[in-house]
């Protein structure tokens, strides 16, 4: 049996008011006596009377009881539950790392609202997931301790992200009957139709490290962090950096605005690769601590075309970063070709392909169309204008990115590592060179390719960020490996852990959900050397996170499908009404007696 | 109690003297002559003594018989018939009228008194007492009920017991007091008082059953009978279980006062018939006797 309205055993707070109007209405008995000298000497008990009459059990007293009984028993509501009754329930956890503040709250609220909401059927199957991509069930089963062990387990680590396809799936495995919970820290707004926010944030105050950025400055490297205070008030904070041998800087004490942010910063010690900043702790301790490293990325090296043209390709590659010449072909990363009028180009190695002109020709005419592609997409190109020279002739298999008329504008031609992105016009003869569709595309195309470069880049990411690296992913190719060292409370790098992942399955390998070093190698090659951080300003605002926990109407919705209604409140009613009318009127009559009797006032 | 009942009373009271009397048999009284034997000689038919002939003395009494066989004269002497005084000594404090049935007893006992004093020849003189004086009062004003609850003075008396002793007891006479004796501490003066000269006294108690084992239990206001004044009292048994004890201790101590100065004491319960009250202990205890 359950109770629809548990609020309706208030009512049972009449039974104690009842004892005590029938104590207090109970009046002294007022009579004349001629002996009061004899009760003088004798107990002193006796000597003053007490507002509290003893009780004195009356018919009027009982039957008012068992009235009140009846109304609690009507008001709560009781429903008989179903035995063969079962009710879904999905979690959906969010994982972003602010869930990590409120974990020890959100397993005490699930034990005694899950607990309540449990005793509304005759089995409840829960199924617990993560509001991230990927991660899979938590738990499915019939056991509230079941339930409360996955998330004790659980690690929210991840940035703001759509939670929508999980919901979507909570709401699916549930069926249209279950109860879906987004269990979250915020008040949110979810776009999946009966889904219910089980929000169990609290506000505080957090203060911690937004970003760090490493810039060259006067050819010394520096890192500059940005401290911001989410709280309303401004606050002080001691910040301090630790090189990766050890040593620490002197604490320094600044005081960061109400809302605001404070930028410090610093150049790396001489020698040093690697450094940690660290603010003092707080409830989010994810972004108090921000490793850094000195980033080296993957320097592209191209071949330039001989000719009287080399000077100007050496100052376009120069200009673009990290991108360099070599005389080497053998350590050329790609190569820049100038292709002759209606020439053959040979797809062998990777690379970028102009055209070269000979001689002036009609400006192309017609309309620009731009395809879907990741190069070009969000670009404009309506404003390049180029001759109509005599282009590179089309191969089966090549890639159209942009149209001009019928003729193929800019175009990919060529398999991973030795494609070639093809420029199908003088630049010479136009103006291309200078709009920013050209020069993007071409910078697209030369990180894809640094992409494809197997040598070891050093750079700082974000926690939890994709690892898109060029690792070999087939089946047969070696394991992935990788090693990291979590950044502790104060700066202290804690021990090397580390774990291999099968090559197939690296493509969604993913950088520490928390502040650490790590190191990714494959076959015994490293591929990265990097400092993960947590950088997501929207995480780490805890000023409006709220509790909100609308578990009533749940209640009573699950109440109702699945137990039945007392089907005899009509004859509680009827016996609610024969009790206040048998105590009324033996009331009526007890105090009629009473007042026969000498005046006493019965009820 | 209103006056007609108070008259209605005072004849039931004064019917039962046809049943009941004074206990003025076996005693010698002093008075006018009358039909009780007095303390000296008279003219009744009762031989008290012999004694030798003095001059001046009535031939009739001479004892013929003894002058035949002695040659000397001899004079009987009769028991002298006298009218015994009796004064009646009425307690009108509150508390003698608080309850009905107390009342009409209290009532019917000075009826019956009065009238039982009359019914022997004598000349009764009621006296009206309570805490504030005494008065004599009239068989008119007796009768008439208006003296129920006005006090002596016309007020209402503080709680002190009645100021019997201002009463102007005659020498001889017969002290009958009617009174409920709820007063503490006084039993020694007021019985040797009655008592005093060798006088015969009779004292009746008027009493109730609701006085002696009364029903009170939890929070009571306790209201004075005498003073009116309201007391607030907590009553459990074991209260009421030394009240009790202390209810007989108070009539004890009474008792004890009254047989050491030689004043028969009975107590007459109100709430059941005149008769049967007054069988039950005064008969016993010789305050009243039977006409048979």
């Amino acid at each position: 049996m359950t109770l629809g309205n548990p609020l309706g055993l208030l009512a049972l707070l009449g039974l104690p008011a009842v004892l005590a109007v029938h104590f207090l209405q109970r009046r002294a008995k007022r009579e004349v006596v001629s002996t009061l000298f004899l009760l003088t000497p004798l107990h002193r008990e006796s000597e003053s009377g007490r507002r509290w009459e003893r009780l004195r059990t009356s018919w009027p007293l009982w039957l008012q009881l068992l009235a009140v009984l009846v109304l609690a028993w009507l008001m709560a509501e009781p429903r008989w539950l179903e035995k063969n009754s079962v009710q879904r329930v999905a979690l959906v956890l969010d994982g972003s790392a602010s869930m990590r503040v409120s974990k020890e709250r959100l397993v005490k609220y699930l034990r005694e609202d899950l607990g309540g909401l449990g005793r509304l059927s005759g089995t409840t199957e829960y199924t617990v997931l993560d509001s991230r991509v990927g991660q899979g069930r938590l738990y499915h089963g019939t056991e509230l301790s079941g339930v409360v062990a996955a998330v004790e387990t659980w690690v929210p680590a991840a940035g703001t992200h759509d939670p929508g396809p999980a919901l979507r799936l909570a709401r699916s495995l549930s069926g249209p009957d279950g109860v879906v919970w987004y269990v979250t820290d915020h008040a949110v707004e979810t776009s999946v139709a009966g889904v219910q926010v089980y929000a169990v944030g609290e506000s505080a105050e957090n203060c911690g490290i937004a970003g760090v950025t490493v810039e060259e400055t006067a050819g010394r490297r520096v890192w500059r962090a940005l401290l911001r205070n989410y709280s309303d008030r401004a606050v002080e904070r001691t910040w301090r950096v630790t090189d990766r041998s050890g040593a620490a800087s002197v604490p320094e004490k600044v005081t960061i605005p109400a809302r605001g942010n404070l930028a410090v910063q610093g150049a790396f010690p001489e020698g040093s690769e690697g450094l940690v900043i660290a603010v003092d702790a707080d409830v989010f301790p994810l972004d108090d601590v921000a490793p850094v490293l000195r980033p080296r990325p993957r320097r592209l090296a191209a071949v330039l075309p001989e000719g009287a043209g080399e000077a100007s390709w050496r100052k376009l590659v120069e200009s673009l970063p990290d991108f360099g010449v070599t005389a080497d072909a053998g350590l050329a990363d790609l190569e820049i070709v100038e292709a002759g009028g209606g020439a053959e180009v040979a797809a062998e190695r990777p690379g970028v392909v102009f055209v070269k002109a000979g001689e002036t020709a009609a400006p192309m005419r017609g309309v620009v169309l731009v395809e879907r592609h990741r190069l070009t997409q969000d670009l404009n190109w309506q404003a390049v204008a180029a001759e109509a020279v005599p282009g590179v002739a089309m191969r089966e298999g090549d890639e159209v990115l942009v149209w001009i008329g019928d003729r193929a504008l800019v175009l990919l031609r060529g398999g991973e590592n030795r494609r070639q992105l093809i420029f199908n016009f003088d630049p010479a003869r136009s103006n291309a060179l200078r709009q920013p569709a050209m020069v993007v595309t071409l910078l697209r195309f030369l990180e894809e390719r640094r992409g494809q470069v197997p040598r070891e880049e050093i750079s700082n990411v974000d926690c939890g960020q994709l690892v898109d690296q060029p690792l070999k992913l087939g089946s047969g190719d070696p394991a992935v490996e990788m090693t990291w060292e979590t950044i502790g409370a104060g700066g202290v790098v804690g021990k090397v852990e580390g774990r291999s992942v099968a090559a197939e399955r690296a493509a969604v390998l993913r950088a520490p959900e928390e502040p650490a070093f790590f190191k990714v190698r494959q076959g015994g090659r490293t591929v990265l050397t990097a400092a993960a951080a947590f950088r997501d300003a929207r995480e780490a605002d805890f000023s409006k996170a709220v509790t909100k926990r609308e578990v009533e109407t749940v209640r009573e919705a699950l109440s109702d499908r699945h137990s039945q209604a007392d089907g005899h409140w009509r004859l509680w009613v009827l016996v609610l009404l024969g009790l206040l009318l048998g105590s009324w009127l033996l009331a009526g009559k007890a105090r009629r007696s009473d007042q026969r009797e000498g005046g006493v006032l019965g009820v | 109690m209103d006056e007609e009942t108070v008259r209605g009373s005072v004849r039931a009271g004064a019917a039962w003297a046809e049943v009941f009397s004074l206990p003025l048999r076996g005693r010698a009284w002093r008075g006018v002559t009358g039909g009780h034997a007095g303390m000296g000689t008279g003219s009744s038919l009762d031989f008290q003594d012999h004694r030798e002939y003095q001059a001046g003395d009535d031939p009739r009494h001479i004892n013929w018989q003894a002058y035949a066989r002695t040659g000397q004269y001899t004079m009987k002497q009769y028991r002298e018939e006298v009218r015994p005084v009796v004064d009646i000594v009425m307690d009108v404090s509150p508390s003698m009228f608080f309850l009905e049935e107390k009342a009409e007893r209290s009532v019917e006992l000075l009826g019956f008194a009065v009238e039982a004093a009359r019914r022997a020849g004598t000349s009764p003189r009621v006296w009206l007492a309570d805490a504030e004086g005494v008065k004599v009062a009239g068989w008119e004003e007796l009768e008439s009920g208006r003296w129920v609850g006005g006090g002596v003075g016309g007020q209402v008396a503080m709680s002190k017991p009645p100021l019997v002793g201002r009463v102007a007891l005659r020498p001889q006479s017969l002290r009958v007091l009617i009174s409920d004796l709820l007063y503490p501490g006084v039993e020694r003066e007021v019985m040797g008082w009655l008592g005093a000269g060798q006088a015969r006294a009779v004292v009746l108690v008027p009493w109730t059953e609701s006085e002696a084992d009364p029903g009170w239990e939890g929070n009571m206001e306790l209201v004075d009978a005498e003073d009116g004044g309201v007391h607030p009292r907590r009553i459990e048994e074991a209260t009421l279980v030394q009240y009790r004890r202390a209810y007989a201790m108070h009539f004890e101590v009474w008792k004890e006062a009254a047989v050491r100065h030689g004043v028969m004491m009975s107590r007459v319960a109100a709430g059941r018939g005149f008769g049967e009250a007054m069988q039950q202990e005064a008969l016993r205890a010789g305050a009243v006797e039977t006409w048979d």
